[in-house]
């Protein structure tokens, strides 16, 4: 019995268990599914999350720097994914953004080649983008664009999405200056500059042989037009400061009388500082004069004949008899360590002793013969006895007995630093022995020159010497030049000293037919600034100075001198690429025929005047076009 | 007699949990049916609207009689792989949004500018517009994670432009009314499941 009731009771169980397990089966196979699913679609999602998150951080991550110069665009990847560039959007005539350029196109089709320079750059052709890897950039030149008609680049586009905005120079930004670093000029070195270029015939050595041209002087005695030539070249075999430089002092010096002197730190000395000091000088006189220099190391070169050279074993003696002559005498170095100027510094009749520092500058004498009795001042000189490298002495052709009436600018160039401030002066001298002045009772100015001896009513340097340009001399700063299509103007700074020797009268000025003044045209330019075509060579834009409007800056006598800085702002126009030029000259006396046979000075071309330009530097500013 | 009771009574109760189960069985799967389809439709609008990238150019005003403006839009797929899209205009977005009429260009050579005609190629609606009732254009209202059918806001047939991307970025131009534009217009990217169109992007017109 307890078998049979128990075996029912055991299959309800087994039934149950069954039915049980079937149902969890069957839930199992239900939710399992449903449940991975659900699993699958949780992770496509976060999977899609994490893409869409990877390419926004990308995106983020893009960081790219463009600017525009002169028609030149820079991309360059500062960031720290690699940048895929598709477009680029331009500004057209309107100043509109609406030129849609695509880059990839622009570089591959673009004939020449558009690309200046780049660093890990790859055109991907696949996908028509322009890679750029981090750390890399292209350069491209845009002439091609603008010149269908674009105006400027409004944005680079990248691939992912992000529009780089490239920085548009406004025009107050435009208007910046550019200062480019101060222009000097070294007379010594114009033929070897590469920035700055010059007529070099107008710059060459005047020499008998090849004198040259540009300028033209006066015979000393007014009989005829001749030319300022090297009558003695005396230099160093290796360029070092082994020239002896001695006189017949008892102490071995010269004295060196002069009517103008220049004395001014070499401007190689003047950039480096290193001791001993050397100094330039040029000398001016018409005294006698005496010098030795030593042959000892020296190459010599006596051009025309040697009637004033004694040629000795050790030396050559150069004697002069009055006569106008320049020296100039390069890297002097004095062997007492002091360069020593006599001068009436205060015109009163006594001779102060200047030493180094006090002797640098531009100084004049215009000789005793100009100032009364009362207020003579005796002869200035500087005392020589020392070091140079260089020694060149300059006469007129007329008294080296040669029929040249015209020369280079070389006897009226020379460079120091005369005021000692580390530029170097780029000095245009036409001064010689003295002031244009006439003698007249009648003015009690002329009292002055009470004591001249040439004979009443005439110009006194006429019958010296006069010199004047029959060239402008130009130097053109070609290593600086400008784009008209960028730059809208160029302004111009120049500091000079400026000194003539017209006597200083305003009420006589002009005045020449009572031979009370120097000049009758007293507006010819003297020097000017001048804009050139580099393509043509002609002057586009200029701004000349008269020499009415320099004569304000100095006093002929006593002799005073002003640092005054010219400016001019100069138009450049709209294409083509400029250059800056300076000119001098002295256009006076450039007629010297006419007075030649009308010695009354009566008339057109009779004007006289002679000058210093002294240029110390040049500063260029541009102005861009808005 | 009770033995068989006792049968009768399992056969009927496993019946009875079979059916049970094979009900439940089947509302999981129609459920799980359903879920796997809107799940693909997330995954997938989520995936496009990850990978295209849409950004303005450059807008300009074209003076006539009816004055238009014209914006370029660079479409792009940050992974490079082809796409097809669909382009819709619709203005009035903050409040009713509705289809506008556009015209479609492309550029006609490497460099165009889209305020000239003749440097852009027209894309005709013709050959590349389908007909999409607007019950089956899916659009997120404004202050909404929701899709909402257009038919909402606009009950008729609305016809958007497709479009072809091989993977490389594209430039395209829109030209619309100026008076849409000062409705609220907005560029809508659309792509298209099983025969429904979402937006995966908008571009603000203005």
């Amino acid at each position: 019995m307890r078998v049979t009731r128990s075996k029912p009771r055991r299959r309800r169980g087994i039934s149950t268990v069954i039915a049980g397990t079937i149902i969890i089966l069957l839930i199992i196979v239900g939710v399992i599914p449903l449940l991975m699913l659900y699993l699958s679609t949780s992770q496509t999602v976060l999977n899609t999350y994490n893409t869409k998150s990877t390419y926004e951080e990308l995106k983020e991550l893009e960081d790219i720097e463009a600017n525009v110069s002169d028609n030149t665009l820079t991309i360059a990847n500062k960031g720290a994914v690699p940048v895929d560039i598709s477009f680029i959007t331009l500004s057209n005539s309107e100043d509109v953004c609406s030129i849609i350029l695509s880059l990839y196109d622009y570089i591959t089709r673009t004939v020449p080649d558009p690309v200046i320079d780049e660093s890990n750059v790859m055109l991907n052709s696949l996908q028509k983008v322009v890679r750029i890897e981090q750390g890399g950039y292209i350069k491209l030149n845009i002439t091609g664009l603008i010149q269908q008609g674009a105006e400027d680049v409004c944005s680079i586009v990248t691939a992912r999405g992000n529009v780089i905005k490239v920085p548009k120079i406004e025009v107050a930004q435009k208007a910046q200056a550019i200062i480019i670093t101060p222009v000097t000029i070294d007379a010594t070195a114009l033929t070897e500059r590469t920035d700055i270029t010059v007529n070099e015939n107008e710059i060459q050595p005047a020499t008998p042989d090849s004198p040259g041209i540009g300028m033209s002087r006066i015979s000393p005695d007014g009989t005829s037009i001749t030319a300022l030539l090297r009558y003695f070249v005396a230099e160093s075999a290796d360029g070092s400061e082994s020239l002896k430089i001695i006189g017949l002092n008892n102490d071995g010096s010269c004295n060196i009388s002069f009517n103008n002197i220049y004395i001014g730190y070499s401007p190689e000395w003047s950039r480096n500082r290193r001791v001993p000091a050397r100094y330039n000088i040029m000398i001016t006189g018409y005294e006698p004069l005496n010098i030795k220099v030593s042959k000892d190391g020296a190459n010599v070169i006596i051009y025309g004949d040697n009637t004033y050279i004694e040629n000795t074993t050790d030396y050559y003696k150069i004697v002069l008899p009055q006569m106008p002559y320049r020296i100039k005498i390069i890297d002097y170095i004095p062997s007492s360590g002091n360069l020593v100027l006599y001068y009436d510094r205060d015109y009163n009749g006594s001779l102060d002793r200047l030493v180094n520092e006090d002797a640098l500058g531009y100084w004049w004498l215009y000789s005793d013969q100009y100032v009364s009795k009362d207020k003579k001042v005796q002869k200035g000189y500087i005392e020589l006895n020392g070091n140079a490298s260089q020694i060149i002495v300059y006469l007129t052709a007329y008294d080296m007995g040669l029929n040249i009436n015209e020369s280079s600018y070389d006897p009226y160039f020379f460079s120091a630093d005369v005021d000692g401030n580390g530029y170097p002066e780029f000095v245009f001298i036409t001064e010689d022995e003295g002031c244009s002045i006439t003698e007249t009772t009648s003015n009690p100015e002329a009292e002055l020159a009470n004591d001249v001896g040439h004979g009443s009513n005439k110009l006194i340097d006429y019958t010296w010497s006069d010199d004047w340009s029959t060239k402008k001399f130009l130097v053109n700063l070609t290593g600086y030049t400008v784009n008209g299509a960028d730059m809208a103007f160029v302004q111009v700074a120049i500091k000079l000293y400026f000194h003539d020797n017209l006597y200083d009268n305003p009420a006589h000025r002009g005045n020449l037919y009572s031979l009370t003044e120097e000049i009758y045209y007293n507006n010819r330019p003297v020097i000017g600034l001048y804009v050139v075509d580099a393509e043509t060579g002609k002057i586009v834009s200029s701004r000349e100075w008269q020499y009415q409007e320099l004569d304000n800056y100095e006093n002929t006598f006593p002799p005073s001198k002003s640092s005054v800085v010219l400016t001019a702002t100069l138009p450049i126009p709209q294409s083509g690429i400029y250059y800056l030029a300076i000119g001098f000259l002295d256009p006076y006396s450039n007629s010297a025929i006419d007075y030649l046979t009308n010695w009354e000075c009566s008339g057109e071309g009779k004007d006289d005047g002679d000058f210093i330009i002294a240029i110390e530097v040049i500063g260029l500013t541009y102005y861009a076009r808005p | 007699m009770k033995g068989q009771a006792s049968v009768l009574t399992m056969i009927i109760m496993t019946a009875l949990a079979l059916v049970i189960s094979l009900a439940i069985w089947n509302l999981f799967m129609s459920t799980a049916s359903i879920q796997s389809e809107q799940a693909l439709t997330v995954s997938t609008l989520a995936r496009e609207s990850a990978r295209i990238s849409v950004v303005e150019l450059s807008s300009v005003k074209v003076n006539s009689s009816n004055p238009k403006y014209r914006f370029a839009f660079q479409i792009s797929t940050l992974d490079y792989q082809p796409v097809t899209l669909y382009l819709m205009i619709l203005h009035s977005v903050t409040t009713s949004p509705k289809p506008t009429s556009f015209t479609l260009y492309e550029l006609a050579s490497p460099s165009a500018d889209i305020a000239d005609t003749s440097t852009l190629i027209l894309i005709s609606n013709s050959t590349v517009n389908e007909k999409a009732n607007s019950d089956n254009v899916m659009i997120r209202p404004v202050n909404s994670n929701e899709y909402a059918p257009l038919s909402i806001y606009y009950d008729a047939t609305i016809m958007p432009y497709r479009i072809f991307l091989p993977g490389e970025p594209k430039c395209y131009i829109i030209e619309v009314s100026a008076d849409a534009v000062s409705d609220y217009a907005q560029l809508v990217i659309l792509i298209k499941i099983n025969s429904k169109y979402y937006q995966i992007a908008t571009l603000p017109l203005s």
